[in-house]
């Protein structure tokens, strides 16, 4: 029996990238042998099951298990590839007010002792839906990008997150679309700067990468595809999540400019078909 | 006069900039937001509002890691009700 560590992705800002981060890390930590369930908080304008693949297996969602139609566990649908991650669909039709946090507690109890990780992603904003994802979580994560708009939204949703009584320690932050050639042209904020101006640890910079709009077109997330240094910075997290210590820098490697790796993309082309 | 054309103004870089317009930002809307846990009656703070203006320092010394004399606690009071002013200089 499992005890699940209940994590909530969130970030303030919409379009910072918290779905694309769900899923990616419920892999991620599936491919390291961890039972990772993926709940989708964002009502009415889902997206998880998109990214993840898996939008014409939906038969239950949220809201059917929040009026007692079915439980939570009967609401689950299982990955096609990797077999130890599970979602928990929002619906398209409900909204956010449909859904009380007191229901997210009780549904979030519910899959406690069946998993390893329950990751909840948030939708926009800090309103109803907000409270519903944040409440029943232990840990939060939250993603930004290195913008003013995004950063500053982000530092708002700390303040919510410390006033419901997160600790400093239980809010970590993850940098997304991260580009490290603009940092050296000096036309983007460093991790320094995000980190400074959040007071807050980065546990995760992930790249900008053009690899994650073909990965939602196929919906298979990236973290399948180990090569990419986008995969290899979500990897990082999970292992980060379960203790490892890895230094942040491993996150911010550029990839070789040579013939090898040139030779290497030439031919992942063709692998992926 | 020589040269003019050569001496180009040093432009300050994009990150520069976002990083001024950040500070300026957050510092307008600083994200510490603290619940009130207890509310004490108004005449008990009056016995001890020397009390607890000490507790404010200690706590705020604590929290943001500054030296006693950065910590300003007034108290006003308004529509009835006492209202405890915390200045903290971070700088």
């Amino acid at each position: 029996m499992c005890v699940a560590e209940v994590i909530v992705v969130t970030s303030g800002k919409g379009g910072v990238g918290k779905t694309t981060l769900t899923a990616n890390l419920g892999c991620a930590l599936a491919k390291l042998g961890e039972k990772v369930c993926l709940v989708d908080a964002d009502i009415g304008l889902k997206n998880l099951d998109v990214v993840l693949g898996l939008e014409n297996r939906i038969v239950y969602t949220l809201i059917d298990v929040v009026n007692g139609n079915v439980s939570a566990q009967e609401a689950l649908v299982r990955h096609k590839i990797l077999k130890n991650v599970y979602l928990l669909a929002a619906s398209q039709v409900a909204t956010k007010e449909m859904v009380s946090p007191d229901d997210m507690k009780r549904v979030i109890k519910e899959l406690y002792p069946h998993f390893d990780y329950i990751i909840i992603d948030s939708p926009a904003g800090i309103e109803r839906g907000f409270r519903n994802a944040v409440t029943p979580a232990e840990k939060v994560l939250i993603i930004t990008t290195p913008e003013l708009t995004a950063i500053s939204d982000a530092d708002r949703v700390i303040g919510l997150l410390e006033n419901f009584g997160f600790s400093d320690e239980n809010i970590k932050i993850v940098l997304n679309k991260f580009k490290a050639s603009m940092v050296r042209r000096g036309d983007m904020l460093t991790t320094e700067d995000v980190e400074s101006t959040l007071a807050l640890e980065i546990i995760s910079v992930i790249p900008d990468s053009e690899e994650v709009i073909i990965a939602t077109n196929r919906g298979i997330p990236i973290t399948l595809d180990g090569t990419t240094q986008i995969a290899r910075s979500f990897e990082n997290l999970a292992r980060r999540l379960r203790g490892e210590r890895i230094p942040i820098e491993e996150d911010l490697l550029i990839e070789s400019k040579g013939i090898v790796s040139f030779i290497k993309k030439f031919f992942s082309k063709f692998k992926r078909g | 006069m020589r040269f003019w054309f050569w001496r180009r103004k040093k432009k300050e870089s994009s990150r520069e900039t976002a990083r001024k317009r950040l500070e300026k930002l957050i510092s307008t809307s600083r994200r510490r937001e603290i619940g009130i846990q207890e509310i004490i009656p108004e005449d008990k703070l009056s016995e001890n509002s020397e009390k607890i203006r000490e507790r404010i320092v200690s706590w705020v010394v604590e929290t943001f890691n500054v030296d006693r004399n950065k910590v300003k606690v007034e108290f006003e009071e308004r529509n009835g009700h006492v209202i405890i002013i915390t200045n903290v200089s971070l700088e």
